[in-house]
Parts: C-alpha cells; sequence; structure tokens
C-alpha cells in the first residue's frame, strides 16, 4: 500500500510516458508485482491521455491512400499469435497485454536488431575490403540500428550491474545477461539461435544454491536474436551462473557447462 | 462526424486477426480521420502524416493476431500506435538535425482550428480549466505549446490535469 501511495502521483505522467526511466521502471516492476487496483487507474488514465485527439476535428487522409493501405497490407505478413512474455508471472495482469500491444513496434524493432547489425556490419565489412572506400553501405540504416543498440545499452547500463557471459559449444559468445540487481531486472540480450523445436522453449536459469528460472524466450527471440526483460526477485548472490536450455523436455539444469549456452566455468 | 461505433470496430479487428485483408479498407474508413487529424496535429507535415496514418493500420493489421478485445478499444489503439509513431518520427528527424520551419508549434489560431467543440471529447477538454487542456494537448503533441504558452517540461505536473480529464470523460 505505501508503494502505491508513493507512485501514484507518478501514474499520470507513467500514462503519457513522460516519466524518467527509472519511475518507469519502479512503476512497472510494481504492477508485475500483481497490483490490481493500481493495474486499472493507470489503465483508465492511458485511456483519456489516447482519447485527447478525439477533441481534434477529423480530417480525411489525401485520396489514394487507402488503396496504397490495401497494397501495403497484401505484402504483409502478420505476426505468429504466440505472445511475447517477458514477465512470465505477470501474464494474468491485463495491462500488461496493453503494454505488449502497444509496444509492438519497439519490441519488434529491438527482436530484428541482433541479426540486422550483424549482417550490415559483415555487409559493410565485405565491401569496404573488396571496394576500398567506394561502398555503398546504406549508412542511414545502421545509424538507425545504431541508435537502436543504444537505446539496449541504455536499458542494461545502469550503475551496479553484473554481467554475466553465454557462450555456445564452440565458446563463442552467443548472449549476454545483464542483472541489475538494485532494479531487481535482468535484461538478456542475445543472438540468433534458431527456432526452439515444436512444443519447447528456451529458458534461462540462474544457478547458485539452486537452480532459479529467470522466464523463457518467445520463439520469435530465440529465432531472431534481441532482448527480453525478467524480474529479478530475490538478488542474486556473488558467484551465480547463468545457463540457457531447452526445456520442459531437460531436467531442470543443476550446474553450469550444460544446456545450450552457459557461463564459462572459472 | 460522429466517432466510429466500437461493436464495429472490435469486429473488424477480429476479422484481420483471422487474416481477412477484406477487413482493412473499412477500418481504414472508419480510424483514419482521426488517425489522420491526430498526426497531422503532431508531425506537422502532410506527407509524413498520410504515410504514417497507413503505418499505423499496416500495425494494427501485423500484430491484430495478438489482439484481444479486453485490451482496450480500437480506436484507442490506433491513436496510442500513431501517437509512438510520430514521436519516432520527430525524434528521428531531431536527431538528423533536418529540423525546420515545420516544426514550430502551432499558433493559437491553429490550435483552435484544430478543435471540435461538438465532440465529447472536445466539450471535456473544453470543461477544463484551457491551461490544463492545452497542457494535456501538448504532452499528447509532444511538443511546446506556443512562445507563450504552456510547456511540458516536467511530467509531474499531468497527472492532476489528466485525473481531471479522465474525470470529465467519465460524466
Amino acid at each position: 500500500m505505501d508503494r502505491c501511495r508513493d507512485l501514484r502521483p507518478l501514474y499520470g505522467a507513467y500514462a503519457a510516458e513522460a516519466t524518467s526511466r527509472e519511475d518507469a521502471m519502479r512503476i512497472q516492476l510494481h504492477l508485475s508485482d500483481g497490483c490490481a487496483a493500481c493495474a486499472v487507474e493507470i489503465e483508465q488514465l492511458m485511456e483519456a491521455f489516447h482519447a485527447i485527439p478525439l477533441g481534434f476535428a477529423p480530417v480525411e487522409a489525401p485520396a489514394g491512400s487507402r488503396q496504397r493501405l490495401l497494397d501495403e497490407i497484401a505484402r504483409t505478413p502478420q505476426e505468429p499469435r504466440d505472445v511475447p512474455v517477458l514477465f512470465p508471472e505477470a501474464d494474468r495482469n491485463r495491462l500488461w497485454k496493453v503494454l505488449a500491444a502497444l509496444s509492438a513496434v519497439a519490441v519488434a524493432a529491438m527482436a530484428w536488431w541482433g541479426a540486422s547489425v550483424n549482417k550490415q556490419v559483415a555487409r559493410l565489412e565485405g565491401e569496404l575490403s573488396r571496394a576500398g572506400m567506394a561502398t555503398t553501405v546504406d549508412t542511414r540504416s545502421l545509424e538507425r540500428q545504431i541508435a537502436e543498440m543504444q537505446a539496449v545499452l541504455s536499458n542494461v547500463a545502469v550503475p551496479d550491474a553484473r554481467i554475466l557471459d553465454l557462450r555456445g559449444e564452440a565458446g563463442d559468445p552467443e548472449g549476454r545477461l545483464f542483472l541489475d540487481v538494485q532494479g531487481g531486472v535482468a535484461t538478456l540480450v542475445i543472438t540468433p539461435l534458431g527456432a526452439p523445436p515444436e512444443g519447447q522453449l528456451h529458458h534461462i536459469w540462474l544457478l547458485g544454491d539452486e537452480p532459479r528460472l529467470l522466464g523463457r524466450l518467445p520463439p520469435q527471440v530465440s529465432a531472431q536474436g534481441g532482448h527480453i526483460r525478467m524480474r529479478l526477485d530475490p538478488a542474486p548472490t556473488e558467484g551465480m551462473t547463468a545457463l540457457l536450455s531447452l526445456d520442459p523436455s531437460e531436467p531442470t539444469p543443476t550446474k553450469p557447462g550444460t544446456g545450450v549456452l552457459s557461463t564459462p566455468e572459472r | 462526424m460522429t466517432l466510429p461505433d466500437n461493436d464495429e470496430l472490435v469486429a473488424l479487428v477480429e476479422r484481420m486477426a483471422e487474416g481477412d485483408q477484406d477487413a482493412v479498407g473499412p477500418l481504414w474508413d472508419a480510424l483514419s480521420p482521426w488517425v489522420h487529424a491526430a498526426l497531422l496535429r503532431t508531425v506537422r507535415d502532410e506527407d509524413a502524416a498520410e504515410v504514417l496514418s497507413r503505418r499505423v493500420l499496416v500495425e494494427m493489421w501485423r500484430v491484430a493476431p495478438l489482439w484481444d478485445q479486453h485490451v482496450g478499444r480500437p480506436l484507442l489503439w490506433s491513436l496510442a500506435l500513431a501517437r509512438s509513431l510520430a514521436v519516432q518520427w520527430l525524434d528521428d528527424r531531431r536527431r538528423r538535425r533536418e529540423d525546420g520551419p515545420a516544426t514550430t508549434p502551432p499558433t493559437k489560431a491553429e490550435r483552435a482550428a484544430a478543435r471540435d467543440a461538438s465532440s465529447i471529447v472536445g466539450q471535456a477538454l473544453a470543461a477544463m480549466d484551457p491551461a490544463d487542456a492545452e497542457l494535456l494537448e501538448a504532452a499528447w503533441c509532444h511538443h511546446p505549446v506556443d512562445e507563450d504558452g504552456v510547456r511540458v517540461a516536467d511530467g509531474s505536473t499531468l497527472d492532476g490535469p489528466l485525473r481531471a480529464f479522465a474525470a470529465h470523460l467519465a460524466g
């Protein structure tokens, strides 16, 4: 209740996406604890905020827009019905579904980022080696991707964050887990692993005194790379390692060095 | 112009969720006057507003299979997407340092002309303290109101006006 009272004056700004990143995270963590009263209150404020333009006089779009849209729709595939679950335990909360729908653009962009930056860099290197400085690399596209990379970095660049590298069998770095202990958030950034087998998902574990499941990767993130955020509660102890496995067919992992990816043994 | 019927919009989104492309045209007809007006007001660029209006519908089409009618009304969903895309567009342009005269805030006369006092929402805004109403409009449009008007510098100033507006809307 104290948390509700402390955070409540921020809800209007949160509904308008005008809070600081830290305040937004505090509110999101509070909601992910399942506070239904605050979720409903924020949802009502969000609805009111996005109703503001209904006070503007409607304006018809230019002639030809409709047909251009229909042509574009014919070329645009739809998302599969799997819903990315960033905070699995909070999926019952209706507000998270609203937020997921509203931020679909950002989620899609971030999932795409990991694969496309690598491709662009490879293309850049290839072109430079073949043609010296006479390159035709799309620098604007690269700029956009760098901006997206910076967005990811700002998400994980918090003071005192612990970083756990995840490597594959060959020892190549495939992912990195950022543990923001103070904020209670774990962020996993991962390269494309390939789609998981039917009926299975990649699971990310923290291994310490006993294995702790942090979350499950949406299939789209497994296939295309990207990042997800998960709750980190309680705070991890020193010396923990991380592991990414395929479940539920595998038994609960108990030691590092197993799984699809894991933190190297020290 | 009256607001589109929510049940009809829900039915169209549900058809889109099933992959029915024929539902997109009627949904565009119903939503685009409000989406386009909001985008024009925000980006203040006719061409960009037209492109972004289409992107709103393309995005709705793309994620329609994930949509659940309990998440909110399609009209508000489209406006939330419109704002998200507009803010991204404005930020991109700012980053490229291509800001020109088109980004100057609207004048008071332009703001007055853009309002629809006959709509329920317009009436709710008109019933508020004018400074609060301008603050909310500016917050949605992601720009300061004008040289001598309200500036959205501090998000904490939004809470009271937004709660008052929500109360007006609730009746």
